[in-house]
């Protein structure tokens, strides 16, 4: 079976070779002018190579799963990553856990990806097609590429098979780790589709917004996945690292950031193109640079160029993606230059308090938050060019440019839905505003009362109230509307709107959990953090929660050893329950034990404790934290994720009259 | 008309934006800038006393005294030529062990112990596993 996915590898290499070749052919034959003979059928095998890559890639993707389920460790791959005591579970997540099986998944998602944008758009986007296969087949030969000359999954385990493998880092052995990776990916590779399709419109020579409209979809799943995709890489560092935080500000996390942020511009500013005809150079830029960033991230993971706690170790992959990022990169800046004439905008901005306008804030905002991290990631290799000496920015840097912008953009989120397009009048405004405006205060009086002091959390408090009252207004004028019409009761004309403008109020949906996410991070400045080392029948106390330590056990299970401590929990003088924070030390891990941590969480705050250290006496540190709203975070992504299925679960069909089924009443 | 003026006024908008923007990046920088050298660059030439330094190197074996019980430990950073003695009383990251390639940050006062503020460790998500050479 190793043989078959070995050699499914190489012969997708060649296959996606050939249509990207025939791709390229067809759509030059197609840009000469008249049909030229043959330019069909090179066409129609550039499609089929595409879906043959596929299903090699899933060939060699199944070789590569049954490799790690049986325990072959004939494959140097699967001996790393896996050994025999490993669950099966864990040992399919160990597909992803290094670097080759990581690129494989890349490859066939990627794959996945391509086919499923051709067979869905093949009709509507006719002429695009040569093009964006062509791109689409390029990106997946270059992973081929990689994956048969540089980091080849299927190399053998040199000399003597092993009777067991390494196994897989203990770390990586939580259900976070089973769904964050491939939901990162799913992400990258899908934005993938809109990169290729832009890039598409533009060789051919298209001004219109077709590509938008067919590539929307795409563009929402895809910055969905990567945004829970974070938020999950978030969550793990969270349970699974021990040190109370979930965002460290590393250039791996930075990496995953940037193209969220650029995508989440791209998906705003395409409103106002479709809408007004607005900003065509500067969407195509967007996709240009939120694919480049993806790329880039790549390379800063995979090179070890840029020193992070996540990087890979250094490799020649580097090499690589850097010539593939600039590629990526200078060729899509060449086309919009090349087709600059074509993408005039034929609109422009008449009021500032426009919804346009509003927008283009927004897309600043989202820039101006991408460049402040691709800044502060590089500043070490651009100071080491410039200055000679290498010099990191900490999160400090970050925070202090990220969370007033944030605040701006909370701001604009409250009052960009309240806008008109074109040029709204003053006494609309003022009608508009009223009631959001009660409600933002509102939020701050409540921030205040429940004695927070932090200024930016009251704000962060006071802009959520702003956006939940905005969201209201808008809901409760439509519902009104509705009524007006159609004479129903008011929540069930409100529930019609919803559902009959869903794309518009899932976007409203997503900005509440955006909202929710917010306030989970406003939290953070408000943890209260105390450590202690104490012996059983002692206790710590930290805010209103004293922590009162009973025993320590060693408990053996099948390929662990964990010591494990229990703490009776009492928050002001009542009993709340058990917290068990626990030490493992994994078979071949020994000297490397794991924290389990141990989490009480309700709505306002989390009790978070770790075992630090442990003695066989019984002696035993702690480190309790109380991080306030941490749980809103993970609601927040919950929200967000009902939001985009509202937005963009298909539409019922509708049945065309003297189609089969048309002539049901 | 109408169109212009209000280009201007988004003109005005956005170089306030960008303004305030600037002096955030700029306040930003200065407060969280650290130095990032090599155990070779700080020993050739050591930072002003005061400076923040964010230092790269792998624990010497054996070196690690203390465990979080006792509040603080104490361990040798090493490239395999330069020593330097590192104090740490926070967070201990779980990967951190002999041999581990740590990244320790603290303020550089000249003392023959670095006091590291925090610590990291290699994160594992990427864990290079240490091949055949090594476990056998």
């Amino acid at each position: 079976m190793n043989a078959v996915g070995d050699a499914a590898l190489i012969v997708a290499f060649f296959v996606s070779l050939y249509g990207t070749g025939a791709a390229l052919a067809g759509a030059l034959a197609g840009n000469g002018g008249g049909v030229l003979a043959g330019r069909r059928n090179l066409i129609k095998s550039s499609r089929l190579a595409v879906y043959l890559t596929f299903g090699l890639l899933t060939i060699a993707s199944a070789a590569l799963l049954k490799a790690f389920l049986a325990r072959d460790f004939s494959l140097l791959y699967v001996f790393e990553y896996s050994n025999r005591s490993l669950s099966d579970a864990y040992a399919v997540t160990a597909f992803w856990a290094g670097q080759e099986g990581s690129l494989l998944l890349w490859a066939w998602l990627l794959a996945l990806c391509a086919a499923l944008a051709l067979f869905l758009h093949r009709d509507k986007l006719r002429d695009l097609m040569p093009w964006a296969t062509f791109i689409l087949l390029l990106n997946t030969s270059f992973f081929l590429l990689l994956l048969n000359f540089v980091s080849h999954p299927f190399a053998l385990f040199p000399g003597q098979i092993p009777p067991d493998g390494y196994g897989l880092n203990p770390l990586l052995q939580n259900p976070g780790m089973v769904i964050h990776p491939p939901t990162l990916f799913i992400g990258y590779v899908g934005l993938a589709v809109p990169y290729a399709f832009a890039l598409a419109s533009l060789l051919v020579g298209r001004s219109d917004s077709d590509w938008i409209k067919h590539t929307r979809i795409w563009t929402v799943v895809s910055w969905f996945f990567l945004g829970v995709g974070i938020l999950l890489g978030a969550e793990w560092a969270y349970v699974e690292l021990g040190w109370g935080g979930y965002w460290a500000w590393d250039p791996v996390e930075n990496a995953s950031l940037m193209p969220w942020l650029t995508a989440t511009a791209f998906m705003h500013s395409i409103m106002i193109q479709q809408r007004r005809g607005m900003f065509k150079i500067w969407n195509m830029n967007l996709i240009i640079i939120t694919y480049f960033l993806i790329i880039f991230g790549t390379f800063i993971t995979r090179s070890g160029l840029i020193s992070s706690v996540h990087a890979f170790g250094k490799s020649s992959l580097g090499t690589f993606f850097l010539v593939f990022m600039i590629v990526t990169l200078v060729l899509g800046l060449m086309a919009v230059w090349w087709r600059r004439k074509l993408l005039v905008t034929e609109n422009s901005l008449e009021s500032l308090l426009s919804r346009e306008s509003a927008f283009l804030l927004t897309n600043l905002i989202f820039s101006a938050m991408a460049f402040s991290v691709f800044w502060g990631t590089t500043f070490p290799v651009l100071s080491e060019i410039t200055k000679g000496v290498k010099i990191t920015v900490g999160p400090g840097f970050y925070n202090r440019v990220n969370v007033p912008i944030a605040l701006v953009l909370m701001v604009l989120m409250g009052v960009g839905p309240l806008l008109v397009w074109r040029r709204p009048t003053g006494a609309r405004i003022a009608r508009a505003f009223t009631l959001p405006v009660v409600f933002g205060v509102m939020g701050a009086f409540a921030a205040f009362a429940s004695g927070i002091r932090n200024v930016s959390t009251i704000l962060v408090m006071t802009f959520s109230a702003l956006i939940l009252g905005s969201v209201l207004v808008e809901l409760y004028r439509g519902a009104c509307a509705h009524r007006g019409t159609k004479g129903d009761p008011l929540p069930l004309a409100a529930l019609k709107v919803v559902l009959g403008n869903r794309r518009r109020y899932g976007g409203y949906i997503v900005h509440l959990g955006i909202v929710l996410i917010f306030m989970g991070l406003a939290g953070a400045p408000l943890t209260r953090e105390v450590t202690g080392t104490i012996i059983p029948n002692e206790s710590i106390s930290v805010g209103d929660y004293t922590l009162k330590y009973m025993n320590m056990r060693w408990v053996p299970t099948k390929d662990r050893l964990a010591v494990t401590t229990r703490l009776k929990v009492f928050h002001k003088g009542q009993a709340l329950g058990y917290l068990v924070p626990e030490r493992r030390f994994y078979e071949n891990r020994e000297d490397q034990p794991t924290s389990e941590v141990s989490i009480l969480s309700n709505w306002k705050e989390d009790l978070y404790v770790a075992l630090t250290g442990y003695n066989r006496d019984g002696r035993a540190s702690f480190r309790i934290l109380i991080n306030p709203f941490v749980s809103w975070l993970w609601g927040g992504g919950y929200v967000v994720g009902f939001g985009v299925l509202l937005a963009v679960w298909p539409r019922r069909p509708r049945v065309l009259p003297g189609s089969r089924e048309g002539g049901k009443p | 008309m109408k169109s212009r003026s209000t280009w201007i006024k988004f003109i005005v908008l956005a170089l306030a934006f960008f303004g305030a923007l600037g002096y955030l990046f700029v306040s930003g920088m200065n407060s969280s800038m650290v130095y990032y050298l090599t155990l070779e660059e700080l020993s050739a030439a050591p930072p002003e006393s005061g400076d923040g330094v964010r230092l790269a190197g792998w624990v010497k074996d054996g070196s690690i005294a203390g465990s979080a019980l006792d509040g603080a430990i104490s361990f040798t950073i090493t490239d395999g030529e330069r020593d330097l003695p590192v104090r740490y009383a926070g967070q201990i990251p779980d990967t951190f062990e002999n041999g581990a390639e740590v990244i320790v940050e603290g303020v550089f006062r000249g003392q023959p112990v670095f006091e590291a503020a925090s610590m990291l460790a290699k994160c594992p998500s990427k864990y290079e596993a240490s091949g055949p050479a090594k476990s056998q």
